[in-house]
């Protein structure tokens, strides 16, 4: 019966099983959503990145003339700046998503594991 | 608009059916569950149960795990410090190996702590789940749920308890209690521990009601208000306060949606808050307030991922763009306005911006006025639609558009300070803006073009080439009248451009505006803001400023207010600072339920009486309407009271108004009078008008319109809509409003009857007179009088009384002068007898005692000056009587 459930009898509770029911939610929590969570900051931070530099409006506007005179100077010009401009923003972006993946890769797989090991490591010592 | 429904599922008979009545389902046979376009909230009972079970354990477990992270992590900094003082070679510290080796075991344990919090505050402080914008349900959900013909596996479903903040919860199984064998809800507890709550005191503060413990032990509440429930009761609760939770637009369901679904459910609890003389309403709005401005207030960075990211363009936009120097010095981005400032704009215009983005969309032109009232909120329209580019609700053709709004003084400034006249700027801008994409101009006032310079000339003149021929879409505001103006004298901008009509906003939109304010006022001004002092302001501004559009008017009064409040003691913006400051904006008097100002009211009979004799009817009838306005249940769209005194000369028309003037408007100058006698010719309106115009200055008014038989027909037609409505339209197209005003029209029309009739006849002869009154004003006239009171002779009893008011106010007059006067019967009989003429009122009286008694009496007192150098110190009026 639903009824005889009630909080006059509110079911066994031991330490280690909270323990371990802890550890799994905090590993799902940690390999679950805390990469989704950074995934959308760096997101995020593109976005700031691409707005700051202008990248995808000069990506847009590649063909177009410089300040929109169009005339043969004002094609040169254009092509020219935003051709020396691009790889350098482009690799900008290059370096943050690697140092932000490199960084991810460290702080999720190997931190726990590490702490782990050190907590656990003088009485692994024989 | 229906956004979520309330059902249940009776599992013997397998049928669904809604419910819109907030019973609270104990029986298990049926369950309740919570449905939108997509999603179907669902909590079993087991499930209830077994959470609920649970719960304890969870919460004890948790607390321990964070005392335990946080002490570790409080630790570590100790250790910290230590290791890295045996590391140096400046301290030399002899610290044990296993010491050493238990300082970094503590190191890395608070690390780990420290992620362990993060879970915890990740997991265990918010709700698990957010709640998002709901679409509105169609009628085909609601049928289907009817006539059984609902697909669940269509829905998602979703569990009730993942939206609630843990706090939430936490309140609703702290209000569980054990009962015999059973586990109860006891709603009165609840709704205590509710009450309790900081957030819900917080709401209580804003509404003035400072005395929690009052509202707790309220004579409402009892067991029959709120009743005991078996714990599955909560089931049913639960689901509730998720919809309340999604009705106000929550992300997450709060203490004050359950507080809300506990309203829902046992309306008579409403009756705790009218005891403190909170309507529902306003509490409601208090709530969703609170809700929408923590939302906001919780949004800080710009990677906050809550937070749209407005694009600003960046660095090298103009090199695809093209530069705009010229357009930079003279506009703003709105876009970049509404990011900086935040908010909500364009409330209440959504149908006005809708309208706007159609046109936008055009391929020719692509331009709009909108045309409004001042202070219906034009602007807002601009600042909604740059909203709406900023979210990205808005047609793919507009994504990425800029708003430029044009400082068209700053422009004519620049032409006037030699940059160039206003063609050459006007050129400069043409050539920016051709270069352009993807830009709106927006020019706020528009009108300000048509008034500056004169003839052809005007600055229109000279902007109508970009105006008609504009590479980018334009948009521009005006009035309707300078719309008119514009209307004749450039018909080709009117082809050019759509209208668009902006309407006042209604009070429930201004009312959401308002509260859009509270938390800049509040920081700007170290404020407190109540929101039954907002409602106030809709109500006052509404009734007491009606030549004034909302949503401005509100605005202004809560910013005067907002002012006022930051030069008080206890800084807050309360119910009584906003009536004083419209008492001082409008001139008026605001009803107030003070013991003063019910004691002014109801005695003010009688203070008429004291200097006025007589004529029980007419003083009846204007104290009567007065005291309709003051507690607010006249009609506010006419005036106080419209009244047709008649009556012979002097039997006192004219002295009631004036009297009536000084006792309650403050002085006789609050009357406006008008000597119809004097507008014979219809050529004399423009001269009425002008004297009806004073009425926009002091709002508050008594208007004497005497001898109102002998102007024109015309005339008397001007005066039918303002008797009924309290408004009259200039020629001007300006707008009067006397709904705060008394109107008072005096004639003398049957005063022979009146006359020649024995005072007994009185009756006989008032009806007679009333008879005859057609044959002078037009019955449809006569009908607009809220009542027409016809004024009887003056017998010498009665002129004897006025004799006495007149005489002791000169008895005032002078002992303000320090001369102590007395008199006898004797003075009153010789006024009386020397100043009675039959059929003339009180006026010969009047004549009387300025020609015997005032005239003696200054040469006494010239007399004393000149022999005594001082005023006398006592007069004997009968002594100053001529003999007789």
């Amino acid at each position: 019966m639903i009824q005889e459930l009630t909080l006059r009898n509110p079911g066994t509770f031991s330490v280690v099983g909270g323990f371990f029911s802890f550890m799994r939610s905090f590993f799902a929590w940690w390999y679950g959503d805390v990469p989704l969570i950074l995934f959308a900051k760096l997101q995020r931070i593109l976005v700031v990145i691409n707005d700051i530099t202008s990248f995808g409006v000069i990506l847009k506007g590649y063909f177009r003339p410089w300040k929109n005179d169009y005339n043969i100077a004002g094609w040169l010009v254009g092509m020219v700046l935003k051709t020396c401009y691009l790889p350098i923003i482009a690799s900008f972006f290059v370096v943050t998503i690697s140092g932000f993946l490199l960084a991810l890769l460290v702080q999720l797989s190997v931190l726990p594991v590490i702490i782990g090991l050190i907590v656990l490591n003088p009485f692994l010592k024989p | 608009m229906i956004n979520v429904l309330t059902a249940f599922h009776d599992k013997v008979q397998d049928k669904t059916q809604l419910y819109d009545n907030y019973a609270i389902i104990v029986d298990p046979q049926y369950e309740p569950f919570l449905i939108t376009q997509f999603d179907l909230f669902f909590l079993s009972l087991q499930d209830l149960t077994e959470l609920l079970r649970t719960f304890r354990a969870n919460f004890v477990f948790n607390k321990l795990k964070r005392s335990l992270a946080t002490a570790l992590l409080i630790l570590a900094l100790p250790f910290a410090a230590l290791y890295i003082l045996s590391t140096t070679t400046f301290i030399t510290l002899a610290i044990p190996a296993i010491f050493l080796v238990l300082i970094k075991e503590e190191i890395f344990l608070a690390a780990f702590a420290l992620l362990i919090l993060w879970h915890d505050l990740a997991t265990n402080f918010d709700a698990r789940k957010l709640l998002v914008t709901y679409p509105t349900l169609d009628d085909f959900l609601k049928n289907s749920i009817e006539n059984q013909g609902v697909q669940f596996q269509n829905f998602t479903i979703q569990q009730p308890l993942d939206y609630f903040h843990p706090v939430t919860f936490e309140l609703l199984v702290n209000s569980l209690s054990a009962s015999k064998n059973s586990t109860v809800l006891n709603t009165s507890n609840l709704l205590k521990t509710v009450l309790g709550h900081e957030h819900i005191q917080r709401v209580l503060k804003r509404l003035e009601i400072p005395d929690i413990e009052n509202l707790l032990n309220s004579a409402s509440l009892t067991t029959e208000t709120a009743p005991i429930y078996d714990y599955t009761a909560l089931q049913s609760l639960i689901l509730y306060s998720l919809e309340q939770a999604i009705e106000t637009k929550s992300r997450r369901v709060y203490p004050e949606h359950v507080l809300l679904a506990l309203f829902s459910i046992f309306p008579v609890l409403k009756d705790v808050l009218q005891e403190h003389k909170v309507d529902f309403l306003t509490f409601e709005k208090t709530i969703e307030w609170y809700i929408i401005a923590d939302q906001y207030r919780a949004r800080t960075s710009i990677l906050d991922l809550s937070q749209i990211y407005h694009n600003k363009g960046g660095v090298a936009d103009g090199w695809v763009k093209g530069f705009t120097f010229f357009l930079d010095k003279i506009s703003t981005n709105v876009l970049d306005q509404v990011t900086a400032i935040g908010g909500i704009y364009g409330i209440g215009h959504t149908k006005e911006i809708n309208n706007l983005i159609g046109i936008l969309q055009k391929q020719t032109d692509a331009n709009a006025i909108l045309v409004g009232d001042p202070g219906v909120g034009k602007s807002s329209v601009i600042y909604g639609l740059a909203q709406r580019i900023i979210e990205g609700d808005i047609p793919p053709a507009l994504k990425n558009l800029s708003i430029k709004a044009v400082d068209i003084n700053k422009f004519l400034s620049l032409a006037s300070a030699g940059r160039g006249g206003i063609p050459e700027l006007v050129e400069k801008l043409s050539a920016e803006l051709r270069k352009q994409v993807g830009t709106i101009l927006y020019f706020d006032d528009l009108e300000v073009l048509l008034s500056t310079g004169s003839g052809e000339g005007t600055a229109m003149s000279y902007l109508l080439p970009l105006l008609l021929q504009s590479p980018v879409p334009i948009v521009g505001t005006m009035t309707f009248a300078q719309y008119s103006t514009l209307k004749d004298k450039y018909p080709t901008v009117i082809d050019a451009f759509k209208e668009v009509r902006v309407d006042p906003l209604s009070k429930e939109d201004t009312f959401t505006i308002l509260t859009t304010k509270i938390d800049k006022l509040e920081q700007m001004h170290r404020i407190t803001i109540s929101l039954p002092a907002l409602k106030d302001i809709l109500v006052l501004t509404a009734t007491y400023q009606p030549n004034k559009r909302f949503p401005k008017k509100a605005v202004e009064l809560l910013e005067q207010a907002a002012v006022q409040a930051s030069t008080t003691k206890d800084k807050q913006l309360t119910r009584e600072l906003v009536a004083q400051v419209i008492q001082t904006l409008a001139d008026i008097p605001v009803a107030q339920s003070s013991p003063e100002e019910a004691e002014k009211l109801l005695t003010l009979e009688k203070r008429i009486h004291q200097k006025y004799v007589n004529q029980h009817d007419a003083v009846l009838a204007v104290v009567d309407s007065l005291q309709r306005a003051k507690t607010s249940v006249r009609n506010t769209s006419h005036p106080f009271g419209v009244y047709l005194f008649l009556g012979p000369s002097g039997v006192g028309k004219t002295e009631l108004a004036k009297i009536t003037a000084k006792e309650y408007f403050g002085s006789d100058f609050s009357m406006i009078r008008i000597d119809m006698s004097q507008y014979k010719q219809d050529s004399d309106i423009p001269t009425i008008m002008s004297q009806l115009s004073k009425v926009a200055l002091r709002p508050y008014t008594l208007l004497l319109l005497d001898e109102f038989e002998k102007t024109t027909t015309t005339i008397h037609d001007i005066f039918m809509r303002l008797f009924d409505e309290g408004i009259v339209v200039t020629p001007k197209d300006e707008t009067l409003y006397f709904n705060n005003s008394i109107i008072i029209a005096t004639s003398n029309i049957g005063s022979n009857l009146l006359l020649k009739a024995p005072p007994e006849k009185f009756e006989e002869t008032k009806l007679q007179i009333l008879d005859m009154l057609p044959q002078y004003l037009k019955v449809e006239l006569i009908n607009r009088f809220d009542k027409v009171i016809v004024f009887g002779a003056l017998s010498l009893e009665h002129l004897q009384q006025i004799a006495v008011l007149m005489v002791n106010d000169l008895v005032q007059k002078l002992s303000e002068q320090g001369i102590r006067s007395t008199y006898t019967d004797k003075t009153i009989n010789y006024l009386v007898a020397h100043g009675y003429v039959p059929g003339m009122g009180a006026r010969p009286l009047r004549r009387t005692l300025q020609d015997s008694l005032e005239t003696a009496l200054a040469k006494f007192i010239l007399k004393s000056q000149q022999e005594a150098g001082a005023n006398p110190k006592d007069v004997n009026f009968d002594e100053l009587l001529p003999s007789v």
